[in-house]
């Protein structure tokens, strides 16, 4: 039941997203990037959503549109709707990293064995753990920090992010080749870590799914309307 | 040389409350009242986080309603607390009215 709650407004959305002007569908696009779960949890990014389609939809009709009224300052918009919104849930923000961290470790741990290995043992320094973890805390601070800060100015600033994260990617890596000692290795075994981080996967998903029901259940989810 | 949209930033969201506890009502038509009043740089861009804000103090209550025209609307009416606020909205507002006019007026 928790689960169709976001994914019929998700859906619902879609298809509103598909029904306006490009110009209106980029708007709402790029504030909604901003609106990473760091600053507004994700049920609630979801209604606001839902409202900016449903204003685009309305101006439509009369003739005008989103970008007519908002105009080109994005960024004070988005900043005031964060400001007066209920902020982040910090407990979807720890299950969302839960969740990347070993569906990112499911990945490719299977991979490595199936793919490069052939094996569900193989040798490999410890630092390999580090590498995963780091890359993934850098996606997600990159995708969920980084990247909202900047999408909605212009010019060059916009693609500030894209160059952070790539900067903040080769430090990683380069620190990693720099540490890693072939000759201290130890024994992988894919097949404690692949089953583990795949349960961990489905429970974290399970958990995500009940709070976000809690968060909608707060913003009383009935009279959505929802189809 | 007066930012006029700084000087009625604060009053807005009174406005809004006052233009919400007389009929239930949507975004739309809310920009439209505003205009009537005399607000007319005001825009749904201006108006959407203000009502996100008393939405999330439980000063207003929203609900999603089939409209003539289509989409679905967001409809808004006051809470009980949006009353009290309401109240102390106006009677904010008489006080710094009058200190203003004094000024003005040099009395």
């Amino acid at each position: 039941m928790f689960e169709s709650i976001l994914t019929k407004l998700k859906s619902e959305n879609q298809i509103g997203l598909d029904n306006i002007n490009d110009q209106d569908r980029l708007i709402i696009k790029k504030v909604m990037r901003s609106l990473s779960f760091f600053r507004v949890n994700s049920f609630d990014s979801q209604i606001i959503q839902r409202d900016l389609i449903g204003m685009a939809q309305e101006l439509q009709i009369r003739n005008s549109s989103l970008s007519e009224n908002i105009g080109d300052d994005l960024k004070s918009f988005t900043a005031n709707i964060v400001e007066g919104s209920n902020g982040p849930c910090y407990r979807e923000i720890i299950l969302r990293f839960i969740l990347k961290l070993s569906g990112f470790f499911f990945i490719w741990f299977s991979a490595l064995s199936l793919l490069a290995y052939g094996s569900i043992r193989w040798e490999s320094n410890p630092i390999i753990f580090f590498y995963f973890t780091g890359t993934v805390l850098l996606s997600f601070v990159s995708e969920g920090l980084i990247e909202p800060l900047y999408i909605t100015e212009t010019g060059i600033k916009k693609n500030l992010h894209t160059i952070l994260s790539a900067i903040l990617f080769i430090a990683l890596t380069s620190m990693v080749l720099l540490i890693n000692d072939r000759s201290n290795t130890m024994q992988i075994n894919s097949g404690i870590i692949i089953p583990i981080s795949g349960v961990i996967y489905l429970i974290s998903t399970y958990l995500n799914n009940m709070n976000i029901y809690r968060l909608a259940k707060q913003r009383k989810y009935e009279s959505m309307n929802l189809e | 040389m007066i930012d006029r949209s700084q000087l009625m930033r604060g009053t807005l969201e009174g406005c809004i409350v006052k233009i919400i506890s007389m009929d239930e009502t949507y975004g739309y038509e809310i920009v439209s009242k505003l205009k009537i009043y005399g607000f007319e740089d005001v825009s749904e861009g201006t108006t959407y986080p203000i009502l996100v804000r008393l939405e999330n103090k439980d000063i207003i209550t929203a609900t999603y309603k089939e409209s003539p025209f289509g989409p679905k609307r967001k409809y808004y009416r006051l809470t009980e607390k949006g009353t009290m606020f309401l109240d102390e909205f106006v009677n904010l507002w008489d006080g710094v009215k009058d200190t203003v006019d004094k000024i003005l007026l040099g009395e």
